[in-house]
Formats: C-alpha cells, sequence, structure tokens
C-alpha cells in the first residue's frame, strides 16, 4: 500500500498519548505517537497503565487538542465514556477522544462511543484501508485547532484561587 | 495563557502586563534543573516533587518542562510525564513545553510560563529542561537557583572543565551514583568546583555535590539532595518553604540485586557450556580411538600375520597411554552403555523417582502388532560415538537431560492443563468443575483480570469498573481464592494450580496458601465434629461485627463438594486452637502443588504489569522463595520464568530462549547472593515459554534443558535435582490469526506436535478463536482434542524420543545453543540482565524483531496461509467474533459490595497487619511472613498501596 504523505497541520497541534488503566499494551500506541511525532505534533506521552483521571489532567494542564488512547484490555466502554464526561464535567469538551484497540472493541462498540461523543475509534480494517499515516492524517485533521485564544477573562480567573483548569 | 503566549502572542501581549504584575507579588522561588540527557531527570524531579508533597502538606508545586522540538518536522516527544508518579496530585501542575526552535534549551515563552504560574499562586515553581550539552546556562536567567544533574558517566575529568554549569550551578547532584568509578567522579567533580569557584580551601563536604540514586527509593543521596536544595531556596529566597526534613550523612549506596563482582555471571555460563562442549569433544576423540585400536587388536588377533604380536603390544602401550587421557567418568559411561541399552530393550525398565520404584512397560504395540519402543536407543558402536551421545544428548532422564528430564513420560497422566478466568470467583470455579469434571488430575490454571493483575481492589470508578472480571477472573481477598477454588483439595498430590499472576504475585500467593490451610482446617473439623461449634463461633464473630457473612453466590456446580467455604469470611486460626492450626497449616504448606508465575523481569522487559521498582519486586521474590524453603514448600514453583510473553511481544525463539534462560540465572544469581542453597530454591523453578511455528521450535526444549543443566552442574556446583529443567509450553497466541480462523488450529497443532516432540513436561493449546475473543466451550475443547488425539491416536507420539538421533535436530540444536550463549556475551557487556535492562536492551532487541516479522508479514515474504496469500474468494476477510463473554453488572456489584463489607468488617485489624507488612519491609525482614497474616484480612489494593509507601511504584519507560 502507498502510504500517504504526512497531513500539515494549520496550528501547533498538542496531542496526549498512552495506554489505557491495568492495561500493558503498549506497542502500538508507542507506534502511532512516534508517526504523530513525525507528523509535527507535540506528543505528551504517558505510557501504559493510566487512569482517565491522570489522562484528563494531563492533557487540561497541557492544554492538550486531543488524547490519543489505546485499550486492548476490555472495559473500553466505560473508559472512553468517563473520559469524555470528565473532559465534559472540567470544561474542557473541546479536547477530543481518539482510540484503538484492535479487535477488542467491536464495530457496534464503535457506534455507540462515537454517538456519545468519543471523535473516533479506529477498528483494524480502518488501519487495513487507510494505513498508519492514513489514520494519523485524519486524527490530525480532525483535531487541527488553535489553542490559546479567547482570552477573555481568563488572567482574572488565574487568581485568587488555583484552578488548574484556567491554567489553559 | 500558556497556550496563548505561545500561539497567539498579539492577544496575549494585552495581558502579560497585568499577568507580570501579579507574578511580582508571588514569592514562589523557581529552581532551575538542568542536566544531560539520560541523567535521569525526569526520575530526579520526581523524587524531590515526592518529598515536597510530603513535607508541606498544604503547598503546591507547579513544574515547567522543556524539551526540545525537532527542526524537521516541527514536532517534539514531551517525554518527562511518563517517568512521573508524584505528578499525579491536585496540588502539583505540570506543563510541557517545546522549544519550537531546536538550537535552544529553552523555549522563547518560558519566563511567560513561568509569570502565568506564578500568578496563578503556586508556592514553589520547578524550571527543567533538556540538556543539549555544554552549555545550558540559560537556566539561570530564569530562575532563584540552579541545580545542575549528571552522571558519573562523563568521560575523563578534563570534559568536567567544559561543562558550563558546573560555574553556575548552585547544587550538583551526581544521578546514578551506582554507576562504575561513581566516588571519584564524586571527587573529581568537586575538585573541579573548587577550581570553578576560586574555593581552594573549602572542606569537600561542605560542597553542594551530592551522589544520588534517584531510581532507588528513598535514597538517602535523593534525601540529602532534596534538604539542601530546600535549605538553599530559603537562604537565597527568604521563602518560607522551610523543610522539616532531616539528613542524615549516609551516602547514597546502591542495594544490589547482583553484586557488582557477579555481574559476569552470564558469559561465566557461556564459557563454562562452551568449554564443556569442547570438552566433549576432545574425550569423544579419545574415546575414538581407543576403540580403534582396541579394534585394531581384535583384527589383528584373528588372523594369521607376521609381527602380530609386536604390533598388539605397541597398540597395548598406545592404547594405555591414550587411556589415560579419557575421564574416569567418561570411562564409566563408556562401560554402562552397554547395560544401559539392554535395559531398555527388555520388557520392563526399573528405575527410582525419590526412593520410589518404578516400573515401566518399554514397549507400545501398534494395531499391526508392531512393538514401538518408548526410548529408541542408539545403535553406536564406536565408543567415540556412544560417548559423544551420552555427553551431548544422553538417554531421557540422565545429565545433560537434552531430550528430557524424567526417564518416562508420567503414565495416565496427561500434560494437559485445565484454563479459566472469567467474571466473578464463582463463575470461574464453575468453569473449572466444568472442565475437570471426571478428570483424574486437575491441574488448574487461573488468569486474573487486569484490576487484580495490577494489584488493585474493585471500585466503581468507571475506568476500574469496566475492568472487573474481564479477560481473567476478579479476586481480590482471601475469600474469593477460597471461593475461586472451593471443592478442589488443595493438598491432594492431584491438584495443581497455576496462577498468571505478577505484579502482586506475593498477595495472591498469600491468598492461596491461606485458602489451601483453611480447607484443611475445615476437613479437620468435619472430622472431628465440631461443626456445629465452629459455626456458633463464626456467628458469634460476625454478630459481635454486626456484619454478614460472605457466601459462594448460586448453587454449586456438579463435582464441587463446598470444600473452602464453611469458614469465608473468618480464617482457621480463629476458631480452631492455636497448636492444631499451626500443625495443619505446617502440614499443607508442604503438600500444596501449583506455580506462580511471579517473574518480573519479563514484564519489565515485554510484558508492562509492573507495580513496584524492580528491586522491590525482585526481594518479594527472594522473601517469598525464602518462606518457601523455611517452610518446606517443596511443591509449588515460586517463580515461572516466563519468554512466553517475550515471544508474543515480537522476539525470535532464539532472543526468546536466551532472554528467558538469562532471567533464570538472574534469580538464581540473586537467591544465591541472599545466601539461599541453590539446592534449595533451584527445583522451586520453573519454566514457560511459547513455541510459535519456526524452525528453531522444535529443539527451544532441548537446548533449554541442555544450557540449564550444565550451567548448574559445573558452574554452580549443584545436585541433579536442580540440573533439571521443567517447563510448561503453549502454542503461540501470536501465529493465530483473525482472518480465517478455521487454519489456527492446523496451526496449534503443529506446535503441539513440535512441543510434545520435544517432550515438554506440560502444554497448552490454544483456542483457534483466541485472536478474536475470549474462547468459547466449543473452540476450548478441539484445542484439548489436539492434544489428546497427538498423545493417545499418533503412532508416533508413543515413542517418548522422537527427536534424537535426526541429524537435523542435532545441528539445530547446536546452532540455538550457541546463540543463546553469544546472546548472553552480548547482555554481559551490558552489564547482564539488570544492566541491560537500564538502557532498554531487550525492549528494544524485541521491537525490533517484532518489526521485522511485520514487515515480512506485510510484503508477503514470510507466507501466513490465509492472512497474506491463499486467500479466499471473498479475500478471507476479518472474522467478528459471534459472542463475546464479559461479566455481569450483578457480579461486579457483589465483588464491591463483598469488598466494602470486608473493609468495614476488618477495619480494627487492617491497620496493625499493614504496619507490620511496612515494617518489615522497611527493617528488610521477610515480608512473606507478614504478607501470609496480612492476607488474612486485608485486600489485594489494601496491601498493594502499603507497600507503595514503602518500596516506591514502578516506573515507567519509554
Amino acid at each position: 500500500m502507498q502510504s500517504p504523505t504526512p497531513y500539515t497541520p494549520k496550528n501547533k497541534i498538542r496531542i496526549v498519548t498512552a495506554a489505557s488503566l491495568f492495561d500493558g499494551h503498549d506497542a502500538s500506541i508507542n507506534i502511532m505517537r512516534r508517526i504523530i511525532q513525525s507528523s509535527g505534533a507535540e506528543v505528551i506521552h504517558l505510557g501504559h497503565d493510566r487512569s482517565v483521571n491522570e489522562v484528563v489532567n494531563c492533557a487540561i494542564q497541557e492544554d492538550a487538542n486531543a488524547i490519543a488512547m489505546t485499550s486492548y484490555q476490555g472495559g473500553h466502554m466505560e473508559y472512553f465514556k468517563y473520559m469524555f464526561d470528565l473532559l465534559k464535567e472540567r470544561g474542557c469538551e473541546h479536547i477530543r477522544i481518539f482510540g484503538g484497540g484492535g479487535g477488542t472493541i467491536l464495530p457496534e462498540e464503535i457506534k455507540e462511543l462515537q454517538a456519545y461523543g468519543i471523535t473516533r475509534i479506529y477498528h483494524p480494517d480502518d488501519g487495513r484501508s487507510m494505513g498508519l499515516q492514513g489514520m494519523i492524517n485524519d486524527m490530525m485533521q480532525k483535531c487541527d485547532f488553535a489553542t490559546g485564544f479567547n482570552l477573555n477573562g481568563e488572567v482574572k480567573r488565574l487568581r485568587p484561587t488555583i484552578n488548574m483548569r484556567l491554567l489553559d | 495563557m500558556i497556550s496563548a503566549a505561545e500561539n497567539n502572542p498579539s492577544e496575549f501581549k494585552n495581558y502579560y502586563t497585568e499577568i507580570k504584575k501579579a507574578a511580582d507579588t508571588s514569592k514562589a522561588p523557581v529552581l532551575g534543573i538542568t542536566g544531560t540527557g539520560g541523567a535521569g531527570k525526569s526520575s530526579l524531579v520526581d523524587e524531590l516533587v515526592r518529598r515536597f508533597l510530603i513535607d508541606f502538606k498544604h503547598k503546591t508545586i507547579a513544574i515547567v518542562s522543556v524539551d526540545p522540538s525537532k527542526r524537521k518536522t516541527g514536532g517534539a516527544l514531551l517525554g518527562d510525564r511518563i517517568r512521573m508518579n508524584a505528578i499525579n496530585n491536585d496540588r502539583v501542575y505540570m506543563r510541557s513545553l517545546a522549544t519550537r526552535q531546536s538550537n535552544l534549551a529553552l523555549s522563547k515563552h518560558v519566563q511567560e510560563a513561568l509569570d502565568i504560574v506564578k500568578a496563578a499562586g503556586y508556592d514553589m515553581i520547578i524550571l527543567e529542561t533538556s540538556g543539549i550539552g555544554q552549555s545550558d546556562t540559560e537556566i539561570t536567567e530564569h530562575s532563584n537557583m540552579s541545580l545542575y544533574v549528571m552522571t558519573p558517566e562523563y568521560g575523563a575529568a578534563t570534559q568536567l572543565e567544559k561543562i558550563d554549569m558546573l560555574d553556575f550551578a548552585d547544587v550538583i547532584a551526581l544521578n546514578k551514583f551506582d554507576k562504575r568509578g561513581a566516588l571519584d567522579a564524586l571527587r573529581d567533580v568537586k575538585k573541579q568546583y573548587k577550581r570553578n569557584h576560586q574555593l581552594w580551601d573549602a572542606d569537600d563536604d561542605s560542597l553542594p555535590v551530592y551522589g544520588t540514586i534517584a531510581s532507588q527509593f528513598n535514597d538517602p543521596g535523593m534525601n540529602k539532595l532534596y534538604k539542601q536544595v530546600m535549605d538553599l531556596l530559603v537562604v537565597k529566597t527568604g521563602t518560607d518553604l522551610k523543610t522539616t526534613f532531616t539528613s542524615t550523612d549516609e551516602m547514597s549506596e546502591k542495594i544490589y540485586i547482583i553484586p557488582p563482582h557477579r555481574t559476569r555471571y552470564l558469559s561465566e555460563i557461556s564459557e563454562s557450556n562452551r568449554q564443556y562442549n569442547d570438552w566433549t569433544n576432545e574425550q569423544s576423540k579419545v574415546a575414538q580411538k581407543l576403540y580403534s585400536m582396541e579394534q585394531a587388536m581384535d583384527a589383528l588377533n584373528s588372523v594369521d600375520v607376521k609381527e602380530k604380536d609386536a604390533a598388539i603390544n605397541t597398540l597395548k602401550s598406545a592404547y594405555a597411554e591414550w587411556e589415560l587421557r579419557l575421564d574416569g567418568q567418561n570411562k564409566k559411561l563408556l562401560q554402562a552403555f552397554p547395560t544401559k541399552v539392554a535395559a531398555y530393550k527388555s520388557d520392563f525398565y526399573i528405575f527410582k523417582v525419590r526412593d520410589k520404584e518404578i516400573k515401566i512397560q518399554t514397549w507400545y504395540e501398534s494395531l499391526s502388532h508392531s512393538r514401538i519402543p518408548k526410548i529408541s536407543v542408539p545403535t553406536f558402536e564406536a565408543w567415540g560415538d556412544q560417548l559423544k551421545g551420552m555427553l551431548k544428548e544422553n538417554f531421557p532422564g540422565e545429565y545433560p537431560y537434552t531430550a528430557g528430564v524424567f526417564p518416562f513420560k508420567r503414565e495416565g497422566e496427561d500434560p494437559t492443563r485445565m484454563f479459566a478466568g472469567e467474571g466473578g470467583p464463582e463463575r470461574t470455579n464453575r468453569r473449572f468443575h466444568y472442565v475437570s469434571l471426571g478428570m483424574p488430575a486437575h491441574r488448574l490454571s487461573t488468569a486474573f483480570d487486569s484490576v487484580t493483575l495490577y494489584g488493585n481492589d474493585p471500585d466503581y470508578r468507571p475506568d476500574i469498573y469496566g475492568k472487573i472480571g474481564n479477560s481473567g477472573v476478579s479476586i481480590c481477598c482471601l475469600d474469593d481464592a477460597k471461593k475461586l477454588y472451593s471443592g478442589f483439595n488443595l493438598a491432594d498430590p492431584k491438584t495443581s494450580v497455576s496462577m498468571t499472576i505478577n505484579g502482586p504475585a506475593a498477595m495472591l500467593t498469600g491468598f492461596f496458601m491461606n485458602a489451601a490451610i483453611d480447607q484443611q482446617c475445615e476437613l479437620y473439623i468435619k472430622k472431628h465434629g465440631q461443626e456445629v461449634m465452629v459455626q456458633e463461633k463464626i456467628n458469634e464473630i460476625f454478630k459481635r461485627k454486626n456484619s454478614t457473612r460472605p457466601s459462594y453466590q448460586g448453587d454449586l456446580p456438579k463435582g464441587n463438594d463446598g470444600l473452602g467455604l464453611m469458614l469465608l469470611g473468618v480464617t482457621g486460626d480463629q476458631v480452631l486452637p492455636a497448636d492444631v492450626y499451626s500443625k495443619i497449616k505446617t502440614e499443607t504448606l508442604a503438600q500444596v502443588r501449583g506455580t506462580v508465575q511471579a517473574d518480573i523481569l519479563k514484564e519489565d522487559q515485554a510484558q508492562n504489569t509492573c507495580i513496584f521498582s524492580t528491586e522491590f519486586a525482585l526481594r518479594l521474590m527472594g522473601d517469598m522463595q525464602d518462606y518457601f524453603i523455611r517452610n518446606k514448600i517443596r511443591n509449588f514453583y515460586s517463580v515461572s520464568i516466563s519468554g512466553y510473553h517475550i515471544a508474543e511481544a515480537g522476539a525470535n525463539p532464539i532472543t526468546q530462549l536466551a532472554f528467558t534462560l538469562a532471567n533464570g540465572f538472574t534469580y538464581v544469581e540473586y537467591y544465591a547472593s541472599r545466601g539461599m542453597d541453590i539446592n534449595d530454591f533451584a527445583p522451586n523453578l520453573s519454566f514457560f515459554f511459547s513455541n510459535g511455528i519456526d524452525p528453531e521450535y522444535a529443539v527451544i526444549g532441548r537446548v533449554a534443558r541442555r544450557i540449564w543443566a550444565k550451567a548448574m552442574k559445573i558452574k554452580y556446583n549443584a545436585k541433579e535435582r536442580s540440573q533439571m529443567l521443567k517447563y510448561h509450553i503453549q502454542t503461540s497466541g501470536r501465529s493465530l490469526h483473525a482472518q480465517e480462523i478455521d487454519f489456527n488450529d492446523i496451526r496449534t497443532t503443529l506446535q503441539a506436535l513440535y512441543a510434545i516432540y520435544d517432550n515438554c513436561n506440560s502444554l497448552h493449546t490454544n483456542a483457534y478463536d483466541e485472536a478474536i475473543t475470549t474462547p468459547t466451550e466449543e473452540s476450548v475443547r478441539r484445542a484439548m482434542a489436539i492434544q489428546l488425539i497427538i498423545n493417545r491416536e499418533l503412532g508416533l507420539a508413543k515413542n517418548e524420543n522422537p527427536l534424537q538421533g535426526a541429524f537435523v535436530i542435532e545441528e539445530l540444536t547446536d546452532l540455538v545453543e550457541e546463540a543463546v550463549l553469544l546472546e548472553f556475551d552480548r547482555i554481559t557487556e551490558r552489564g547482564g540482565v539488570l544492566g541491560a535492562m537500564e538502557t532498554m536492551y531487550q525492549r528494544g532487541k524485541i521491537q525490533e524483531e517484532s518489526l521485522y516479522y511485520e514487515t515480512l508479514k506485510h510484503t508477503g515474504e514470510f507466507p501466513i496461509i490465509g492472512v497474506n496469500t491463499f486467500l479466499s474468494s471473498k479475500g478471507s476477510p476479518t472474522v467478528m467474533p459471534k459472542e463475546v463473554i464479559r461479566a455481569t453488572e450483578e457480579e461486579k456489584e457483589y465483588q464491591i459490595k463483598m469488598l466494602q463489607d470486608l473493609h468495614a468488617r476488618n477495619a480494627d485489624r487492617t491497620k496493625e497487619l499493614l504496619r507490620n507488612l511496612q515494617v518489615s519491609a522497611i527493617r528488610n525482614e521477610n515480608m512473606f511472613d507478614t504478607m501470609m497474616e496480612a492476607a488474612k484480612y486485608c485486600s489485594l489494593g489494601q496491601i498493594t498501596s502499603s507497600l507503595f509507601e514503602v518500596g516506591g511504584q514502578y516506573r515507567r519507560n519509554m
């Protein structure tokens, strides 16, 4: 398969990469993050076995455009939905969620997750038809938005309470 | 805001004055940290933050970390967070910046970022930058105080003169102080520091240069560094962050797993192996010459030729001369050879196992009335060949055990394990009974869910909740273990249990041992008619605690007589007199059979279910082994040294074997360095390999046994029982494909055949649908049938050494053996297994080999039928599973409720038990003694988190 040329992002994209909680399968996220890096994004890599809270905190503190997760150990429905809920609760719905888990995430589950608000879950068949770079391009396009705008009122919110969310 | 500074400078400008004003009122000190790449900066920062959080309960800290961008792509890997465990705290903010200009060590937005976090009111700020060599002094412009992190490996002392930061840094940490030459480095750095600061008369001890080992938990050098840094910050900035930590004058001292003078162990093994091989060749030549002379004399004797006697006499003296060169043991071997051969040819073969005489029929009759020998013996006549055969191969059950560790396979016991693990303990228990009903031996293999694998308790938190009881059973306390194995007498020699668990292996073993003891207590209670009395006692206990008694959920399955359930919620020592309990405990421990995987080295190299730091995890393993020896636990393997996961992660068979054996020898060295006798623990070690389709898999067991036996005998001087390498093998999961899944059974069959011909000690055959889902009853039955058909139907498999004597097998064995020994040498060059792990040598190699396979598979150079060639008319699409087995809500809810009850019920005891466990860890006493007690009352998660406090969490690698 001819691999497509890397997508050139319009904005500085920052992506948090990790593998799910209690999940040591880090081979594919490591491959993905390398491609993401070489496509020009800044990658904050957390490695394997990360709770939703850890990933969400990181994404907010780092003002990331997106989170790219793998989950091979089951429990992905709860995991991804919880991640979406937590981001929403903290006012960070703009952070997109992408995921993959080989054959462990079934097509109908992918549909359900995407309907819930997860931007995209990739299936092995997507990998076969799009190629690795193709998947990364798709993802980068979907989260190519600017961060650090809409500053109105932000400064006032830096103080007096320490609220990490506002440090975006 | 920080993003705005980076991405939206025009708008940001409007706000910066205001931020600046706020920042200027902040008293937060900025500590700048820089250093060479790979010096362990992020671990060191993590350790500083960890101490800060303990030191100041109400203060906050912000970390700004800068990493370089790639000039070519503009991308960046901001990789500091992966190493940090302490930042997962709501008093910590961390932000990673890319330089966005590759030639700088700092982002040009650093000052803005610092002002923003100051304005946000953080009490302390750490600015960490990537080391880009020797000029990295910009950081001092942004910080109140700077810390330079380096390692003893900077090269010659003159290199120090080039390091600018030695002029500018307020404090210097010489991290990785366990490296060779650390003390010299400390001296040289101090000398350079004096020179740079014109402090010619300063006392060396007063200089702010500290040796640290950030990777080591609670390192004294780190404690000292932290205190100095905080003290100096107070002096320099007048901050109110006055540390309450006291520091000792202790130096950082590495607690060695393998003593430094032993790091060449693997090469010593390869050297001794090779020496043995050379000696074998040399001795065989001697034997061959002797045989030739004997034959010549014989030939001369039987004919009438001139000067015959003179010639014979000459030969005789030559013979005597050569005979001196033949080792006495070898002579004995040669003398015994004909008798040995005859023994296998007679109808029955008699031998001894643990002083018990065993008589085995040596042949099997086929339908055509041929006698198929169980052990086929060589027909060599020449002594050289005979000797070589015996030194390299020998008969099964004899050193070097190439063909097998036992003379014959066990009769009436197929090497078949029953696998289960799904949902709650009850569901898995039902499954165990279902698959083992009517089987003479019960070999129960247990798979745990990922919550358990990572040492956690079930919980309602969604990211945990979703994983309870999925792809493994949820076990978080003693009661769970009791239910899981209920109805199987764990002290029965026909029952053996294997537990696939590593990080929390000691805890699960604690649960298991206690479950086994309580079963025997139950049998004692029944035998002595004390049931009513005991029930009353238990009811009383629960009444006092105002708690309900836990019970087995649902009906007992066929085959489960309820053994193990009487004492749910309590332990034997609560209802029986101390002396009775103690006697039962001693007897039970000596009887239990099984294996716990517990192989932490391969976890770090390949599978990632580490929870503690590697050193601490090894110590736990050592403590467990030590407990096993003291309590005469002889039939339970304390570790299953596993290559399976290494192979599954992509390693080829040679690498799998080399890494696994190397890990095995590392345990041997570690246990021996703790003073354990090799003959006490080596028999408790077992191995676990993956069996793929590559040619080397035909001899993996042969090579493993031979290298191990030689090393044990020659290098470690160990007895026979220690020389025997026993292994379980499982067909490769990676060779199962999601396309044309029917073909998978064919692959599994061939792999199983390899394994059985190679005399594995036990075998697991994968189900064909495992590539797409948890196997179903139907697919598991088919997998089991593969083994049974080979063992019971396949005629040639009635012979137990079918590989011996085949040229290609012998050649392959030598070839793989040498390749493994070469790998040992490569690992030695990297400082042994642990040294190589530090630079992630094993991981790197496994990944490389995985990529090679994937590439060849992708291009089709490596043909896989129904996957990349021989596709069906529909293109052999990926098969989707029809049904997926998942744990039910009811099961999950019950697990959580049961756990809450347990926590509430035992609250009065757990604190003390966990404290005892921690104390034993701190005092360097055996933690398994206290673990056995804690396991009676505490849950898995409670034990894990209490050990985190004293042993340190695992630090992830890239």
